[in-house]
């Protein structure tokens, strides 16, 4: 099928879609009303602030200010030079930038309102929805029960917290959010998702992986019991709280339904006369499953060697190298001789080769 | 131009499309205009990201795929039981609407990823670096899907019929 049929075919389907008018006003007006009630909020909140958080912190700490400690003061000592959240609360956040959260929610990276069926917390590194229930599921309460905070961050810092929905009896206000926003002091971060910015679905022990050793943390991996359907990865200390960089963070893997066996090899270049001579290459590794379910990749190092974590199944192994191409281009020109099986636990090594001439 | 005009410029000139590629992501014509007032709400409490953003066809995308995702995880209590069914008058389009469906059948068979690659490939006409800005994924990834859902409507049987009245 031509690209330009298919084209034609997508337009042609749509065709009988009625023309309709956008509500233009109607989206204006609620725009407006939406920043109305968050500047209100704002300022509101700045106002409760100084009764709320700085009186609860100040009462805790003897009178002690938020100050951001040097930058290489220690973590011992119940966590020195790290704010301390309001009574019953943990600071939850992106980046440096955190807000106060019920201590007993659990952070389930990824998801949206699925996932146990306490309260919990949402949270990918730039949006974190905070809340979704005790109202998980059907029969369990009304829409009008739904309590979410949308958290936002950008590239430059700035984090938006809004909270969504009717917060009911709850004791979570807009004002105690707002209240509450904390910047964390200097060398603390927020331990991120391994979500990309945009993408669908919760960070893989892969992917989990490379968004801590790129915030500077390190990185112990290690096996564990399912934790739920809705959770492949968890993390100590928990997605979205606050820790030292440079600290150490374990992965935990959970089972079946996690990333949990290992594929690795070597990206080889061949030439040469039969059988020929390899040469390791640096590359991009390109992991994919028989439905496209599982579509991964990663990094061959200098020395062509590469290792991703995977659940069991069947995949077929590509690479991209810098400087080598086919007939058919330079994108996933490189491949393993026949898809490879792994199971649950096992470690299959693979090599990938680029054969030239 | 105003805060207000510059968004309501956009805003007609994105709604058709917005509804469009929303019934081609699998929602039915309600949801896909409530899925585009979302997006546009989103896109209007947020303009000024909207405006700096590189590419605001792609970060428009972004928020709708985005929406459309949060919307599907939320399903169970997004729906409401009503005593009346909602009526539409339309036009007779008993040929187009077969056509349309034997479409949304196969785009239906996709993977999600690779039907969201197609859409805004070959409905939105986005670049393939867009569809990398707008999916949250490489581009080499979008190049595969692209590849792969290409190669699966090629064999499909409810699209064989369509391609020929298209060549007609």
């Amino acid at each position: 099928m031509s690209e330009q049929t298919l084209s034609d075919l997508l337009g042609r389907s749509v065709e009988h879609v009625p023309d309709s008018l956008p509500p233009i006003a109607d989206l204006i007006r609620q725009g407006h009303s939406a920043q109305a009630r968050r500047r209100l909020r704002t300022v509101v909140g700045v106002a409760v602030a100084g009764l709320l958080v700085v009186g609860s912190i100040a009462a805790s700490q003897l009178g002690g200010e938020r100050s951001a400690p040097p930058a290489d003061q220690p973590s011992g000592g119940g966590q020195s030079g790290l704010p301390t959240p309001p009574t019953g609360m943990k600071w939850v956040g992106v980046g440096r930038s955190v807000v106060a959260v019920p201590q007993a929610w659990p952070v389930v990276p990824g998801i949206y309102c699925q996932g146990p069926s306490e309260p919990f917390v949402t949270i990918t590194q730039w949006h974190v929805n905070v809340g979704c229930p005790p109202y998980q599921g059907p029969g369990r309460g009304s829409p009008q029960d739904q309590l979410v905070i949308d958290i936002e961050g950008s590239a430059s810092g700035e984090v938006i917290a809004q909270l969504e929905g009717s917060p009911g009896s709850s004791a979570l206000t807009q004002r105690s959010i707002d209240a509450s926003r904390t910047m964390l002091p200097s060398g603390w971060l927020a331990i991120p998702s391994g979500e990309p910015y945009g993408g669908a679905g919760a960070p893989t022990v892969t992917s989990e992986i490379t968004a801590l050793e790129d915030a500077g943390f390190h990185v112990v991996r290690k096996n564990a019991a399912p934790n739920g359907d809705w959770q492949q990865v968890t993390t100590d200390p928990e997605i979205g709280t606050p820790a030292l960089r440079g600290s150490t963070v374990v992965v935990y893997d959970h089972g079946a339904v996690a990333s949990s066996a290992t594929l690795r090899g070597h990206l080889l270049w061949v030439g040469g006369p039969a059988p020929g001579t390899t040469a390791p290459h640096p590359g991009i590794i390109h992991v994919v499953n028989a439905d496209d379910s599982i579509d991964q990749m990663v990094v061959a190092g200098d020395d062509g060697r590469w290792e991703i974590y995977l659940p069991p199944g069947t995949y077929r192994v590509l690479a991209t190298s810098p400087g080598y191409g086919s007939t058919t281009g330079d994108f996933d020109a490189c491949s393993a001789d026949r898809p490879i099986a792994v199971d649950a636990g096992q470690t299959v090594a693979m090599d990938v080769f680029c054969q030239m001439g | 131009m105003g805060y207000d005009a510059e968004f309501s410029d956009y805003a007609t000139a994105r709604w058709r499309a917005l509804v469009r590629t929303g019934v081609l992501l699998g929602c039915d014509l309600v949801e896909a205009e409530d899925l585009a007032q979302q997006t546009l709400l989103r896109c209007y409490q947020k303009w000024g990201s909207v405006q700096r953003a590189a590419d605001r066809d792609a970060y428009v995308a972004r928020v709708q795929l985005n929406l459309l995702r949060q919307s599907r995880r939320r399903r169970w209590w997004g729906e409401r039981a009503t005593d009346a069914l909602p009526e539409r008058t339309t036009a007779d389009g008993t040929a187009r609407v077969d056509d349309a469906d034997a479409l949304r059948r196969a785009l239906g068979r996709l993977p999600e990823a690779q039907r969201q690659a197609v859409v805004l490939r070959h409905y939105l006409h986005f670049t393939e670096q867009q569809i990398a800005d707008a999916t949250g994924v490489a581009r080499g990834t979008v190049k595969s899907r692209l590849s792969r859902a290409l190669a699966v409507l090629v064999e499909d049987p409810d699209l064989a019929v369509l391609r020929e009245d298209a060549h007609e």
